[in-house]
């Protein structure tokens, strides 16, 4: 445990008459969050692992890593005090974007405190109340929260006192507590009402789905702010003129920040403070007293797992697409049976799920805006404007498949990829080829679903030569990849021991190739004879690197 | 003698599934009840109502006259757990981890270093106890494990297969020390699939199948109810609905023309 996390230990432990008078054991709350704190210090959180692959060497300043990263994070927050007419606005959009990262931050962290299934051996067999277990995991959380929260929020916070004042300080950092009281509350709520609705051991796939969701909401909100502030003039608007604000949270936290500035409580804003007072405080102990109770039942059967025992199923033998596929795209034998195993594993692995599934939806985000912003304004002839957003949005799409590949060899169940090892493989390249080949289908077949009618519909069937040669071209950036990266075998690999190798040329590359074939396209398209020469180039490309796959021998795959 | 551990009409449901069904027993201190059953029989749920983590059961269970339902911290800090798999936090060190454990059951902290250093050094992990345990074999996790179930001296000691992963001489030292500890009056519950195990260290053995208690009594009792020779064989009598020379010449004829 760091001096940080002990200073904040000592504060959230202070209410000592507090936590006797609701039952709360005090040394058993403090030895619990002791080891818990001294454990996240050995793990950075996802949360400062964005963009980075988790290092082996052991991280004992993880927390401050941690506050390095927010505080970074909270310069581009900056950005929110500037939208708006009045202070009022400009705090309702901040409080907005904050909440946001705080409810990110919540699901990609915290779901590992709130169902860290291995306190049910650990803790729960222990003499430990409920309460007592209860308030440790939420004052875990604040504790973490507080780290994060507070270096994210200061840049903005300080930029708010230049602009307003220093009397602005204190009512923005209790504004800043309740609202993050209230986004515990929201994540708690929003879990709850899954658990309600699902068997407890689907919960946690049921999770990474929510989170992949979130993740491209997020993504997609901050590519089309830029978008709707210039579409709707957001610069100079202001929310006090809306009707229906009362309905919006961050509008509560606010108004009331700046009514205690002032301290004017007139005009409804008492309701402003009144709201963002109780609010956060009744949905919290709503939580205490209703809802965590409840989780952490449903959470036991979890590790129970006996809750529903597997029943025999028998399936009727069917092949299935992935099976009808593999036939298709590989040779019989290892190449096959990389393909189905890959296939598979690519819709239910978790950690590929999470990495992903996320890239689809950024991809498909990126399409629309491509489409809206060369539609509507540019200064190209509108045909040719469409012609080319659509050329970028084909070479955009290269990230799909080549984050699919980059995820291949990674897998949270690595430890059994001893299979490979233990069989008889006598070229593994093989194995390789057949899973690259999955992955690719993988990410094709719903690209080309999505390319090819979006041609046809916006430009006509003249364009078919041109998607046709982005495919192409497609597939021989992705096979080039795959001869660099996936030098492994699919799913064999721990998610932390992913090296750094390659950290800076790797988004190099990845930027860099599919820009170099987009541009050459783009000078050749017109001229049908280059367009051809283009194709055969590149199918010789993908060809030449395919074989050098099926090639890789034990000796070049094994560090 | 008053009973330490009383079960009355235990039956417990997940969902439509009836994994416990009318399971009555009573337990005396310094008894060693092996309870054993084939996978999914209704063990790890016994051993989570006992040590206080299921409560939604009907039936009663009190342990020293208290009702697990109503005073479970007090039932729990009377009872040392070591969980089946080797769950444990291992971004600790074998010490952080046991002081914790301590606290837990509000040791003072003189005393679980003391303890815990010793129980270690006996284990000959000692010098580890600074080592964080993510590179611990699993034999090494389940001796810190076991060091932890035993931290508080409690009263009962609850172990489901205490000794997986263990090597040959460290099963010696567990096997001998459940002796040691149940002639000091303490009340061991074991559970295991190790038929031999059990055979040797329990003076009871409990056989649960399908969620009900299908044989209750000695080895001797059972030998001579059930006219077998050894545990595993009572075992197959009773819970196997094949035989298992049936299932293994079925096996065999995979590989026949």
């Amino acid at each position: 445990m760091n001096t940080l996390d002990k200073i904040l230990l000592r504060f959230f432990l202070l209410p000592v008459a507090f936590y006797r008078k609701v039952g709360i054991d005090k040394p058993q709350l403090e030895a619990i969050l002791s080891a818990k704190l001294t454990m996240d210090n050995r793990r950075p959180l996802a949360f400062a692992r964005l963009g980075r692959r988790g290092e082996k060497k052991e991280l004992n300043t993880a927390t401050l890593k941690t506050m390095v990263f927010s505080l970074l994070m909270g310069f581009f927050l900056i950005a929110g005090i500037k939208i708006g007419e009045d202070m009022v606005t400009r705090l309702t959009v901040f409080i907005s974007t904050y909440l946001i990262m705080l409810c990110l931050m919540l699901i990609a962290d915290f779901t590992s405190v709130l169902i860290d299934v291995r306190d049910n051996y650990i803790i729960l067999p222990k003499p430990v109340t409920d309460a007592t277990f209860l308030m440790s995991r939420l004052l875990h959380i604040a504790i973490r929260v507080c780290v994060v929260m507070v270096p994210l929020s200061l840049p903005t916070c300080l930029m708010a006192c230049v602009q307003e004042g220093w009397t602005l300080f204190l009512p923005f950092l209790l504004v800043i507590l309740l609202s993050s009281l209230f986004g515990i509350f929201l994540i708690n709520a929003v879990y709850i009402l899954i658990l309600k609705m699902m068997d407890p051991v689907k919960f946690q796939s049921a999770i990474s789905y929510f989170q992949i969701v979130f993740t491209v909401m997020v993504f997609a909100g901050y590519q089309m702010l830029p978008v709707l502030i210039n579409k709707f003039g957001l610069l100079h608007a202001s929310v006090l003129v809306l009707q229906n604000r009362w309905l919006y949270p961050p509008f509560w936290f606010a108004d009331a920040c700046m009514a205690i500035q002032g301290m004017d409580f007139s005009n409804g804003k008492f309701v402003s403070v009144a709201l963002a007072l109780f609010v956060p405080l009744f949905s919290l102990w709503l939580v205490i007293r209703y809802l965590a109770p409840f989780f952490n039942q449903k959470m036991t059967l979890i590790a129970a797992g006996s809750a529903e025992q597997s029943r025999a199923v028998v399936k009727k033998q069917k092949r299935k697409l992935g099976e009808k596929l593999a036939s298709f795209f590989t040779k019989p034998g290892a190449e096959y049976v990389g393909f189905v195993f890959c296939w598979k594993m690519m819709f239910r692995s978790r950690d590929f799920k999470l990495k992903v599934y996320p890239s689809f939806g950024s991809a498909f985000v990126l399409c629309v805006l491509f489409l809206y912003n060369f539609g509507e304004n540019s200064f190209l002839p509108k045909g040719e404007a469409l012609w080319l957003s659509l050329l970028l949005i084909i070479y955009i799409c290269c990230l799909i498949p080549m984050t699919a590949l980059m995820q291949l060899p990674y897998s949270e169940k690595f430890k059994a990829s001893w299979v490979f090892h233990a069989m008889p493989i006598e070229s593994p390249g093989v194995v390789i080829a057949g899973a690259v080949k999955a992955a690719l289908v993988f990410t094709f077949i719903p690209l080309a679903l999505i390319l090819f009618p979006l041609g046809f519909y916006i430009i006509g069937f003249r364009i078919f030569p041109d998607l046709l040669l982005g495919c192409v071209n497609v597939l021989a950036i992705s096979s080039v990849f795959g001869l660099i990266f996936v030098r492994k075998m699919p799913f064999s690999l721990a998610m932390d021991a992913a090296t750094n190798a390659g950290s800076i040329f790797r988004p190099l590359l990845m930027l860099s190739v599919p820009f170099a074939f987009g541009f050459l396209h783009w000078r050749i398209s017109g001229s049908m004879t280059m367009v051809l020469l283009f194709m055969s180039f590149s199918v010789l490309i993908s060809w030449l690197f395919f074989k050098k796959v099926r090639n890789l021998d034990w000796k070049s795959i094994t560090p | 003698m008053e009973p330490i551990i009383r079960i009355r009409n235990l039956n417990k449901r997940y969902g439509s599934k009836h994994v416990l069904k009318d399971v009555s027993m009573d337990i005396y201190p310094g008894q060693v009840i092996g309870y054993i059953g084939p996978n999914g029989a209704g063990k790890s749920t016994t051993v989570k109502i006992l040590c206080g983590l299921l409560s939604d059961f009907m039936g009663e269970v009190t342990v020293k006259g208290l009702d697990i339902r109503k005073d479970p911290v007090g039932v729990k800090s009377m009872i040392g757990y070591v969980p089946e798999l080797a769950e444990l936090y291992d971004v600790l060190t074998p010490n952080e981890f046991l002081s914790l454990m301590g606290a837990l059951y509000h040791l003072p902290e003189e005393v679980v270093k003391e303890r815990s250093s010793r129980m270690l050094d006996a284990f000959g992990i000692g010098g580890n106890r600074d080592q964080r345990m993510e590179t611990f074999s699993k034999g090494m996790k389940q001796k810190v494990l076991i060091t932890s179930g035993l931290m508080n001296n409690p009263e009962i000691l609850i172990l489901d297969e205490p000794l997986s992963g263990l090597d040959a001489n460290s099963v010696i030292i567990v096997k001998e020390l459940i002796d040691k500890l149940a002639k000091s009056g303490k009340t061991i519950f074991y559970c295991s699939h190790m038929m031999d195990v059990v055979e040797k260290v329990s003076d009871r053995i409990v056989l649960i199948h399908e969620g009900r208690v299908v044989a209750d009594g000695t080895f001797e009792e059972l030998k001579q109810d059930q006219e077998k020779n050894s545990l595993e064989q009572i075992f197959a009598g009773l819970t196997a609905s094949q035989s298992m020379h049936d299932a293994s010449d079925r096996m065999m004829s995979v590989f026949e023309n």
